[in-house]
């Protein structure tokens, strides 16, 4: 799901602020990285979803 | 509503001669650095810091966040930070640019630090913060960070004043970068007040960058782990910390996904998820040993309240005080008649559940009213790198008010925290620029024999002669009332 991180993806400075305001607990940063997985994968749940209901709404109307 | 570009006139510093023009509130920001001058608030930003900071004011969702009044007004003044006297070194460490930017902001007085601030407003404070991340999130904007410091409170709505916290944002970045600062500094401590009755007075005081989820861990039972809000906000950080402690650093990594929506979905699960937190986390209404003083536990009568409200109501309003400090506010019944006459007011009471009540009845009144959890005995210290960043109460307050009230609370002063009258008299000269309004509690009533416990005799000497004999060494009595046999109330004047 995510992009590794090769050298295509340099240090940015969101990350270089990251690092300087919130001093990241290693704790809490995985568990953020679980739940976004977590989140990721509903993402694709919901398109399922989606799609499957748009085609029974289209086969009911035909 | 656009911020404004004005020419108000750039204060230099060499006709502050004599003034604290360097009291800057910050030194952590590397895009930027706040100077208090007299009453004005100007920010120093850089040059990188500028760019980011013209483009998130020119976006919908700051205008936004500016009409409903959760954003500091800011003004960008036509001038560059060498009119000021200053040089780019004192401006922050990673100023490189000649060309840094100075901006004012709406002065937002007193200003007040999360450590002093009761339950409910710390989560109002968190509430504010996700609003604007939900806010800004569909232009691509984010926060940098979720310290409560960013937040100061004008009367009782929250109002975030860093506006150097916000950034553009990679949109296919499903990182908010602030979720660790968030759970630990506002999550966390209202958890620990909520389940253990620990004061945020006390915790946030000594924790500036929050609680570690290791600490709470430390405090829950066997039966907590089965809980889901300790689960998600406790047991799976403090697991995972300790699993990962040999990461080397590869979960700092930046991540990009390959999909903005996908990325934009997770963050708005996430900051639905912490709302969901933050919901549970609100504060019961607990009663404290003093919550329930204006009501069915007083010891007086309803004429004595009367006769005390009438004098009150008739000082408010032949001084027309603007701005009133209310000393020992309990259920801020007097701090609310000041209010509802036009006055500004800081209500401080020691005891947080009270302040909690004040806030929440004046958040939805709308009253212009500041409640804090400051014991005037032991008033908030000046803390931080060299006492320097966060001044002490007394420092932020001394000679701003034009009117402090000191109602029912001088018979306190004198036996549970043993402060000589004339030191308390002395004390509320330096904080009133004019009046006080203060109530003499008598040895013979009922209120002062409870606390004095058998040391009656320590006492002897206070009377209604030696009173105002120590008074009128600081003030001159304008009036004076007999509430009861016991009691008498003052209208001090400051000569």
């Amino acid at each position: 799901m995510f992009v590794e991180p090769h050298s295509t993806v340099l240090l940015n400075h969101a990350y270089i602020a990251f690092l300087l305001y919130t001093d990241p607990g290693s704790g809490i940063l995985i568990w953020q990285l679980v739940l976004a997985a977590f989140f990721g994968g509903m993402f694709y749940v919901r398109k399922v979803k989606d799609l499957i209901v748009r085609r029974k709404d289209r086969t009911r109307t035909e | 509503m656009n911020p404004s570009y004005g020419t108000r006139p750039v204060p230099s510093l060499d006709s502050l001669s004599g003034q604290s023009t360097k009291a800057s509130a910050t030194f952590r920001d590397p895009a930027g650095r706040v100077l208090l001058l007299n009453d004005r608030v100007l920010r120093l930003v850089t040059n990188q810091g500028a760019q980011e900071l013209r483009g998130f004011l020119d976006s919908n969702a700051a205008r936004e966040l500016l009409a409903r009044g959760q954003l500091v007004k800011t003004t960008f003044l036509d001038a560059e930070i060498q009119d000021l006297g200053l040089s780019l070194a004192e401006v922050g460490p990673t100023a490189n640019s000649s060309a840094a930017l100075v901006v004012e902001h709406e002065p937002i007085a007193p200003r007040s630090f999360p450590y002093e601030w009761s339950p409910r407003m710390l989560h109002a404070a968190g509430s504010l913060m996700l609003d604007l991340a939900e806010t800004t999130l569909a232009e691509n904007f984010s926060l940098k960070d979720a310290t409560p410091y960013n937040v100061l409170f004008r009367g009782a709505q929250p109002i975030f004043v860093d506006l150097l916290s916000f950034e553009s944002r990679e949109p296919r970045d499903p990182t908010w970068l602030p979720f660790n600062q968030f759970i630990r500094t506002i999550l966390l401590p209202l958890l620990m007040n909520k389940y253990f009755g620990l004061r945020l007075d006390q915790l946030l005081l000594a924790h500036r960058e929050g609680i570690e989820p290791a600490e709470v861990a430390q405090a829950c039972s066997l039966l907590r782990k089965f809980n889901p809000l300790f689960l998600s906000l406790v047991f799976f950080p403090h697991w995972l910390g300790r699993k990962g402690s040999s990461h080397n650093g590869a979960i700092y990594q930046p991540r990009k996904l390959s999909n903005a929506e996908q990325a934009k979905f997770i963050l708005q699960r996430q900051f639905r998820q912490l709302r969901r937190q933050l919901d549970k986390l609100q504060p019961s209404g607990r009663d404290s040993e003093w919550s329930g003083y204006m009501t069915a536990d007083r010891h007086f009568s309803e004429d004595y309240l009367q006769a005390k409200q009438s004098f009150v109501v008739a000082a408010l309003e032949s001084t027309t005080a603007r701005k009133v400090l209310d000393v020992g506010c309990n259920t801020g019944h007097f701090s609310r008649l000041a209010a509802e006459r036009g006055a500004s007011v800081v209500a401080i009471d020691q005891d947080p559940t009270v302040i909690d009540l004040v806030w929440k009845q004046a958040a939805a009144d709308r009253l212009d009213i500041l409640p804090l959890v400051v014991n005037l005995a032991r008033p908030t210290p000046a803390v931080g790198w060299r006492n320097q960043e966060c001044p002490s109460f007394l420092e932020r307050t001394r000679g701003k008010f034009d009117l402090v009230l000191m109602l029912a609370v001088l018979h306190h002063l004198l036996v549970t925290e043993q402060i000589p009258l004339p030191a308390i008299l002395e004390l509320a000269a330096e904080l009133t620029s004019e009046f006080l309004i203060i109530e003499l509690v008598l040895p013979a009533d009922a209120m002062f024999h409870s606390l004095v416990r058998g040391r009656e005799a320590l006492y002897s000497d206070v009377t209604k002669e030696s009173f105002e004999h120590f008074a009128n060494e600081f003030f001159t009595i304008a009036h004076a009332h007999r509430l009861t046999d016991t009691r008498w109330i003052y209208l001090l004047r400051k000569p």
